[in-house]
Parts: C-alpha cells; sequence; structure tokens
C-alpha cells in the first residue's frame, strides 16, 4: 500500500517536474514573442492549461501551496487571455518568479517540508494586486456586429480584438466538410492556416442543407494579402472572402510597423531575450516597439475599439526584482526534483524486442545441448553454438546499448532551465544578454545532466557577472550593446561537449598571475615559464577571483575549483579560452554515459584495479634510476616536468609481489603499450621505451634512498621487474601511479559502494570483470587531491580568501 | 533460499523429537534462530533477519578499509561488503575451511551485508522463555552484542547426529550453550 502511494507520488513529482519545465519553455517564447510585438494567443492558452492541470494535480495530492498558487495564476493567465491585462514584461516577471517557486514548491514538497516560503506569500499577493489592476482592462467594449459578438467565446472575442488591434485583415473562409472526416479536414486546416494567421473562429454556416456534410465559417485574422491566403488554401477546397473595413482603405494601410528586427532576430532557433525597463542612464530606445495600436483603426463597429487602455499594472510592479529582495531571489537549484526518467515508449518497444530475441536464441541454446548428448551431431552441433553464441552476443549487445538509451536525456531539459536563469540574472544584473542555444537536442545520461545542472549554472551566472560588460562598456568598445552568450552542445565521439561561451571582457591574465602568486599559489619563477593556458586554469585554483569585490550574484560561497571539482566526478574535464574584449569561452567535454566506462586495469600486487581512461594521459615504463626525492616524495622528470609519484601497494598497504607476479606486461612493447592506453601520447607509438620514458635527467644518487619505501627497495633488488608508470591528469595537476603491470583496457560498468565504505577514499566504487572478479574503480581526482592536499593546505595558509 | 530455511527448521524441529514439539505448540510460536559457529563458540540470530546463505566465494579485499571489513563480493551483480564477525566480535581467528558461509543480511533495511562465519550449524525454534537475558551479567565489551543466552540442550540432547557427527570430527562446538546476538548493535558498531 505505502509502496503503492510512494509510486504515485513518485509519478506526480515528474509529471509536475515536466509540466513546470514545459511552462517553463512557453514563457520563454511568449517572453520572446512579447518583445516581436506579436503573441500568439494559443501561447497564452497552452501556459493557462498547464497552470491549469497543476493546479488539479496539486489539488490530487494535497500540495496546498501548489494549488494555492496555481489558482492564483490561473486567474491572471485567464485575464491574459481575455485581453483584460496585457503581457508586459512585469506581468512576464511574475511568471517567471511563479515557474521558479513552482521548482522550490516541489522541492518542499519532495522533502516533506512544511516550512513557510516567503516568496510564496509575496507572490501570491503580486498576483492578487496583478489581478484587481487588470479588472479595469479591456473595458471599453468592443464595438463590432452584435450578431457576431453574441456567438463569440470571451477568448474568441479576445481574439478578434488582438487581430483587429494589430492591423489584421480580417478573412472569412467557407469550407465544407464531410461530417465523416471533419476531424482530420479542420486539422488539415489548422495546419496550413496556421503560418499565415490566427484562427478566430468556427461557426456552421446557416445554409447547410446536406445531412452528410456542414458548410463552415471560418472568422481569421491575417496579415497576408487575400492572393496568399487564397493560394494557401485553395487545395482544400476553402473560399476565402476579405471582409471590408470601414473607410475602405487597403487593408495594408493600417498595418502596424513590421516588428523591430534587433540582433537577436537571426537566431531563430534560439531562445533570445533582452528587457525594455532596465534602469540605464543613456537614454536608449527599447529595443522592442510596444504594439501600440495604429490610430486610424476603424473596425466593423462605428467605435474605435478602446485598446489604449490605462496600463493594467500600475507603476510599483514595473521593478519586480527590487520589490522582491534580492535574498528571496537567490536561484536555488536547477536539478530536477523527480527521480524517475519518463521514456518514450519506443525505446522500450527496442528493447522489448531484443529481450525477445534473447529468449530465442537461449531456447536454440537449449535444444543444441539437448542435441549435444547425440555425439554424432557433434559437428554441426558445434557449427550451431557458434552462430548461436554470436546471436547472443550481439542482442546483449543492443539490448545494452538500449538500456543505456534510456537512461539518456536530452540537454534541452537543463539549457532550458539554464534560460531562464539566465533571463533572470541578466534582469538582476541589469544588463541586456542575448543567449543564442545549439544542440539541446544533444543526448547525456540523465545522472549526468542532474550533476551537471548547478556547474553549468555557476558558469551561466560568470558569464553574465563577470563575462558580459555594461551597456556603456560596451557601446564605447564598438561591440553590440546586447551581449552574447552561446550555449553549445554537440557530440564528439564517445563524449558530449558543452561550452558557454560570452562576448564580454575576457579574463586578465596578468590580474590572475599576479594574484595566484600574491596568494602564494604560483612562484615567481613558475610565473615566468608558465603557459598561456596554465595560467588561465589558474580560475580553478580555489580562493581565486578575479572579480575584486564579490557581487551579490556570485557571492555564494562556490568558485570554479567547485565547478571542476563536480566536473571530475563526472569523469569530465574542463577546460578555459579566453581574450581580453572579445570573450570566454569554457568547453565541459563529458563522458556520454557514467554507466559504463572504458578503464585501463592494472595490476598492483596480485589484486586488479582499474582506473577510468578518462583519468589516465599515459602509461609509461618506470625508469628507477631517474627516481628522485623532492621534498619528502618520489618523483621523475617526465619530458622535462616532474611527476609526482605514488606508489599504489605502499598507499594500499599490499605486499609487493611483483618479483612473483607473472609477467604480464613486461614483455609489452610500445605499440601495445599504446593500445592498452590509447590517452598514450603518439610520440611513445613504435619507440623503445627506454629512451622515450623517463630521461634521466637526475642521476641515481644512493644517498636518497633512505626515504625510499620498502617497495622501492624491493623493486630496486636485482631481481626486480620493471613498474609501470599510469599518469593521471585532474586538471593541471599530474600524479604518477606506480602499478606492477598493465592488464589491458576493457569497457567497465561501475557499482558504487555501499554506506559500509562510503567512507574509504580514493575509489569510485567496483566493478566486475570479464573473468567474474572483482577490481576496484580508483577515483584518481580524489587520489590526486590527495597526495596534493599536504602540500596545498601548506601553501593556501600563506593567504586565500574565499570567494567567487 | 528461504524455503530452504524453511525446510532446514522444519528438520531441526523434527529431531527435536515429538515431544519437544509438542511442547512448542503448547508453549506457542516461539522465534527461529539460524546457529553459526565462529571461533569456538556457537552464536545465533533470527532466521527473520538472513536473507541468504552463501558458499565461500573469492573476497576482493578493500585497501583502506577498516580490518573487520573483509572485502567485497559481487551477488548477481549487486557489490556486497562482507564483514568478518570475529574481528568485530574480537574472537580468535582460525583458518578459513570450506563449511564457511557469509550470511545475507540487513537488520537496518539501509545496506546488505554478508556476515562471514566459520559454520552454519542449524535452525533452532526457541520461545522467549528458553532465553536467559543475562547480558548484562556478562560485562566487557561483547555485553552489548548479546540479545541473551539459550540452552536448548535437553531438546538437542534427544537426537541430533548430525550435531554430534561434526563433534566428533573434532570441531569442537557445544551447543548447549547459544550466545544470540543482537546484529543491529553488531553492525551498528
Amino acid at each position: 500500500m505505502t509502496s503503492e502511494s510512494e509510486r504515485a507520488r513518485e509519478e506526480f513529482f515528474s509529471e509536475a517536474q515536466e509540466i513546470v519545465e514545459g511552462l517553463g519553455r512557453d514563457l520563454l517564447a511568449l517572453d520572446e514573442a512579447q518583445k516581436s510585438g506579436h503573441v500568439d494567443p494559443d501561447l497564452i492558452n497552452d501556459v493557462f492549461r498547464a497552470v491549469h492541470t497543476l493546479k488539479g494535480l496539486a489539488g490530487l495530492f494535497g500540495a496546498t501551496r501548489m494549488s494555492s498558487l496555481s489558482h492564483k495564476l490561473e486567474e491572471l493567465l485567464d485575464d491574459l487571455r481575455l485581453g483584460k491585462v496585457d503581457v508586459t514584461a512585469p506581468v512576464l516577471d511574475l511568471l517567471f518568479a511563479s515557474v521558479q517557486l513552482y521548482g522550490k514548491l516541489l522541492q518542499a514538497e519532495k522533502e516533506s517540508r512544511d516550512q513557510p516560503i516567503p516568496e510564496l506569500d509575496k507572490l501570491l499577493a503580486q498576483l492578487d494586486r496583478g489581478a484587481g489592476a487588470g479588472a479595469g482592462g479591456g473595458g471599453g467594449g468592443p464595438i463590432i456586429d452584435p450578431n457576431l459578438l453574441a456567438v463569440l467565446t470571451e477568448f474568441e472575442e479576445h481574439k478578434l480584438k488582438t487581430n483587429i488591434a494589430q492591423g489584421n485583415t480580417l478573412y472569412r473562409l467557407r469550407v465544407r466538410f464531410q461530417l465523416a472526416t471533419i476531424d482530420q479536414g479542420l486539422d488539415e486546416l489548422k495546419a496550413t492556416a496556421k503560418p499565415h494567421g490566427d484562427i478566430i473562429t468556427y461557426l456552421p454556416a446557416s445554409d447547410t442543407d446536406d445531412i452528410d456534410s456542414i458548410t463552415l465559417e471560418i472568422l481569421m485574422g491575417s496579415r497576408a494579402p487575400s492572393t496568399t491566403l487564397r493560394n494557401a488554401l485553395n487545395h482544400l477546397g476553402v473560399e476565402v472572402e476579405e471582409l471590408p473595413r470601414q473607410g475602405g482603405g487597403p487593408s495594408h494601410a493600417a498595418m502596424p510597423p513590421p516588428p523591430p528586427t534587433s540582433s537577436t532576430a537571426s537566431a531563430s532557433s534560439a531562445s533570445t531575450f533582452s528587457h525594455t525597463n532596465i534602469p540605464t542612464p543613456t537614454p536608449s530606445p527599447p529595443p522592442v516597439a510596444p504594439s501600440e495600436p495604429p490610430s486610424p483603426m476603424p473596425p466593423m463597429g462605428s467605435a474605435p475599439l478602446d485598446m489604449t487602455a490605462p496600463h493594467p499594472f500600475p507603476a510599483p510592479h514595473l521593478d519586480t526584482s527590487a520589490s522582491i529582495p534580492p535574498k528571496a531571489q537567490e536561484l536555488g537549484t536547477i536539478k530536477s526534483v523527480a527521480q524517475t526518467v519518463r521514456v518514450d515508449i519506443q525505446k522500450l518497444d527496442v528493447l522489448m524486442n531484443y529481450v525477445g530475441e534473447l529468449s530465442i536464441v537461449r531456447t536454440e541454446l537449449d535444444r543444441l545441448l539437448e542435441k549435444m548428448r547425440d555425439a554424432q551431431a557433434n559437428h554441426e552441433v558445434k557449427n550451431n553454438l557458434r552462430r548461436l553464441q554470436r546471436d547472443f552476443g550481439h542482442n546483449v549487445k543492443r539490448l545494452r546499448d538500449g538500456i543505456l538509451e534510456v537512461r539518456m536525456v536530452p540537454l534541452g531539459q537543463v539549457f532550458d532551465k539554464l534560460a531562464r536563469v539566465a533571463r533572470q540574472i541578466s534582469r538582476q544584473a541589469g544588463k541586456q544578454v542575448n543567449l543564442v542555444i545549439t544542440g539541446a537536442e544533444t543526448n547525456v545520461d540523465k545522472l549526468i545532466v542532474e550533476e551537471l545542472s548547478d556547474p553549468l549554472m555557476h558558469m551561466m551566472r560568470n558569464a553574465i557577472d563577470h563575462g558580459i560588460e555594461d551597456r556603456d562598456a560596451r557601446e564605447a568598445m564598438g561591440k553590440p550593446a546586447i551581449g552574447t552568450i552561446a550555449l553549445n552542445a554537440f557530440q564528439k565521439g564517445n563524449h558530449v561537449v558543452i561550452e558557454i561561451e560570452d562576448d564580454g571582457k575576457g579574463i586578465e591574465m596578468e590580474r590572475l598571475l599576479e594574484k595566484a602568486i600574491r596568494m602564494g599559489l604560483v612562484g615567481p619563477e613558475d610565473a615566468r615559464t608558465m603557459s598561456r593556458r596554465e595560467v588561465l586554469n589558474l580560475i580553478f585554483v580555489p580562493g581565486l577571483s578575479t572579480k575584486t569585490s564579490v557581487s551579490e550574484i556570485s557571492g555564494r560561497g562556490v568558485g570554479m575549483d567547485v565547478v571542476k571539482t563536480n566536473i571530475s566526478k563526472l569523469g569530465g574535464v574542463i577546460d578555459v579560452q579566453s581574450e581580453i574584449s572579445i570573450g570566454t569561452k569554457f568547453t565541459v567535454t563529458l563522458p556520454i554515459t557514467l554507466a559504463i566506462l572504458k578503464a585501463l586495469i592494472v595490476k598492483v600486487s596480485d589484486q586488479q584495479f582499474a582506473i577510468p581512461l578518462a583519468n589516465v594521459q599515459e602509461a609509461v615504463w618506470l625508469d628507477l634510476s631517474a627516481v628522485r626525492v623532492i621534498d619528502g616524495r618520489d618523483a621523475v622528470t617526465l619530458r622535462g616536468n616532474t611527476l609526482q609519484l605514488c606508489y599504489l601497494a605502499r598507499l594500499f598497504g599490499l605486499a609487493d609481489t611483483s618479483e612473483v607476479s607473472g609477467t604480464d606486461g613486461f614483455g609489452l612493447d610500445a605499440p601495445q603499450l599504446s593500445q592498452i592506453a590509447p590517452g598514450a601520447r603518439s610520440s611513445l607509438r613504435g619507440e623503445p621505451l627506454r629512451q622515450q620514458g623517463y630521461s634521466p635527467a637526475f642521476p641515481y644518487r644512493p644517498a636518497q634512498t633512505s626515504t625510499v619505501s620498502n617497495a622501492m627497495k624491493n623493486a630496486l633488488a636485482p631481481r626486480s621487474k620493471r613498474k609501470f608508470v599510469v599518469v593521471t591528469a585532474v586538471g593541471t595537476r599530474r600524479l604518477g601511479l606506480v602499478v606492477d603491470s598493465l592488464v589491458g583496457q576493457q569497457d567497465v560498468v561501475i557499482k558504487g559502494f555501499g554506506p559500509s565504505l562510503k567512507n574509504i577514499a580514493g575509489f569510485a566504487g567496483a566493478t566486475q570483470l570479464a573473468d567474474q572478479r572483482i577490481a576496484l574503480v580508483l577515483d584518481a581526482p580524489a587520489l590526486v587531491e590527495e597526495m596534493f592536499a599536504h602540500s596545498e593546505r601548506a601553501r593556501m595558509t600563506h593567504g586565500g580568501t574565499h570567494g567567487f | 533460499m528461504a524455503s530452504n530455511l524453511a525446510r532446514r527448521s522444519d528438520s531441526a524441529v523434527v529431531v527435536a523429537g515429538q515431544k519437544h514439539k509438542k511442547q512448542l505448540r503448547d508453549r506457542g510460536q516461539g522465534t527461529k534462530y539460524l546457529a553459526f559457529r565462529l571461533a569456538e563458540n556457537v552464536y545465533a540470530a533470527p532466521v527473520a533477519l538472513i536473507r541468504e546463505i552463501l558458499t565461500l566465494r573469492p573476497i576482493t579485499p578493500v585497501p583502506r578499509a577498516p580490518s573487520s571489513i573483509m572485502g567485497i563480493i559481487s551477488v548477481r551483480g549487486q557489490l556486497v561488503t562482507v564483514l568478518d564477525l570475529r574481528r568485530r566480535l574480537r574472537l580468535s581467528e582460525g583458518p578459513v575451511t570450506s563449511k564457511a558461509r557469509i550470511l545475507l543480511v540487513d537488520p537496518m533495511g539501509v545496506e546488505t551485508l554478508g556476515l562471514f562465519v566459520d559454520e552454519v550449524l542449524q535452525v533452532y525454534r526457541l520461545a522467549d522463555s528458553d532465553i536467559e537475558q543475562t547480558a548484562s551479567a556478562l560485562g566487557g565489551e561483547v555485553a552489548g552484542y548479546i540479545a541473551g543466552i539459550a540452552r536448548p540442550a535437553q531438546a538437542q540432547n534427544q537426537a541430533d547426529a548430525k550435531a554430534q557427527a561434526r563433534n566428533a570430527s573434532g570441531l569442537r562446538h557445544d551447543a548447549s550453550v547459544i550466545i544470540l546476538l543482537d546484529l543491529k548493535v553488531v553492525l551498528a558498531s
């Protein structure tokens, strides 16, 4: 019983989440439409319906706060729908704030928290005021043919008025439908007519005399001339008649000026936003012209429609961000509440299909096994078995891929939320930003999407807050006044790349380096030899920020170091490129799925370990004579750079059995090695490792062996075999893991430890290898962190402020 | 596996003799306990808490884990942490024999754990009246783990051929005293 209601609750969350997400998308579209001056009434209707559904759902599950918010919103949306209230930026702010609140309410509901949410009461109060003020909105009664008005619903009447207000020509379409196929016919007509205009209403014509068919009169508003419309609808047998206007002027004379084509217009598929009411000292024309009705507007009646009614939202609403204190406006998280994945039924069908195939193979196997008893059939049986084995293998692989596919969700889910967040941040920061999204359809593991949402949000916030300059500054530099942020995603082999790029001021490398030196993170000598990339990568170091004052938006105690850590945890890497006054681009590269990853299997004293290949840079032989001791740590020089070593056997307290362990790895030559570890630099291929490996830049000195471990001493024994160094890299830090042998590369399915082993550092989990043995999967970033933690803590104490 | 356990318990009741069975019926249900050997003592835990008894399989050690964690095994694709009950209870450790088993338990309902035991003996049905609440009298570290002491000796003495055979084989276990473990306390520590 409880599990059933649990399941129902889970369903509720995932459904509500889905609706809220859809709502957010609709609002973004509405926001864009409002700016372009033409709001599609259907869009408002969609938003209304979504809120209505949410109200019903919330009521069903006793989520009272959600249902009261929905109720109030519904009232506002109804007014919008009926044209009693105009779609304006402040109204949209209220709606966006509501969507964000829905997220919070869902979270609270999920955690069964009852604590008050102050923003909710504020918002409800605002909605109240809004609705009250809106009552006087479209008060001036429309003067249209009373007979027509009598049959129009309030919504249709509003649509009619809107069309008139926009100076659209009204058309009367007549079309005859067979009763049997009227549904399809209507759908087709709607689809065909939609691009040309707005269908206001359908009315059955009074002269219908046929029993099997019906003639409909359709009232439609359109900007297109009648010939275009006629051509488009001709094949459906539609008669098009233009309704005459009073005054007899040509229809297009009354048209409003075309919506201004701003720079945003090019990004048609992208969601764009900008704001009209940003308090900037420069009196700049708002980027969007309000859709004022053209003055000579004689519609069907005698008196003009009163479309210039007082603004339904009084002045106090114009600045929503000020009326809600900044604290309350905290963005929270954009992770979704729902744990479930809603799956396309087709994907499941495919999986089910493979399961069916597998069952057939199994039956066949049973039959063959039965046959095996008959020794005569041996040859045939063998062949059949081989064939079956192949089929089996294929199906298992497809099944595996199919299940992985089910875990995948389009990045668009998180991008939509990012777009909302961006709209809000840019409003708070008083900057105009145009967001261009590409690759929203790229699929990524659901788990990765969830884990990624917060880092992405942080980067988005940085891009707006630190990257994009003020309008004045941009104009002074000759840049477009509206900043652009590009959010791109694309697949690249087994990886997904996500880019966040802004055309802002860029990262000042000198200041970054200066600060790093001041904080003791970089020695003055090192600073001279650092490459551009290394300097830029400093922003991932804890405590570094180029922004001198911690802003309200960014000052949340997390920085790019946290972003980096979180992305590393997902097996991903982050890179940054920046040019002064041109912009900054963050590139996040992630594995497509967490479930299966490629790993390098290594052996340390007879125990096998898996190291995710994402963390492996290369694997080389360890030249023991090149090992030096620096600062009490073993290190070697690899191609001119110092590489700290970490003896896994020592770290894990495993006996060094290299002398008795098998010969694996010993006979590997360089080509084989690079095959095992494809991350290995190409320079390794085909060349003797002995020369390419560690160059003994520092001759081995016996005096230093005193600090060398037992493992090392054993390794130094004459009979000992060579060991290998697996170079792992996390950001700019590299660590050489010393292992006994390399076993090979394998796809592994990683499984997390239970709570009893949660606190064991250095392992990401375990995996079952092909031979059924279990190998522990190393958490390379954690190991690197651990090995560097000590020295860095010591350095950080010289001065480190947190912020950014 | 649950059905296996049930079968075992039935046989245990049968060997306990008709008289005992009748006694049980008179006294009411009683609780089933699975008895197992750790080092040289007989311990028992409620059957209801034990999900499965696994034969020994390779246990992958986990470096840096507490010493009482032997490592992990894979049970139908799920990773299970195996605890060495002997170490957890600070008993002496002997060689691992083929009789060793891993009991799967989930007393808290948060994680299935494997408990390594030297040998699984049998199921006893014990009524509350069979159990002495002597834990507090024992003192020492083990006191907290012990839910009680049972002496099903009379019932056992009737004819437990298997147990006698075991005794004869030199593995001394005196089923006259069974230490009932409070798994929740054992595993929480």
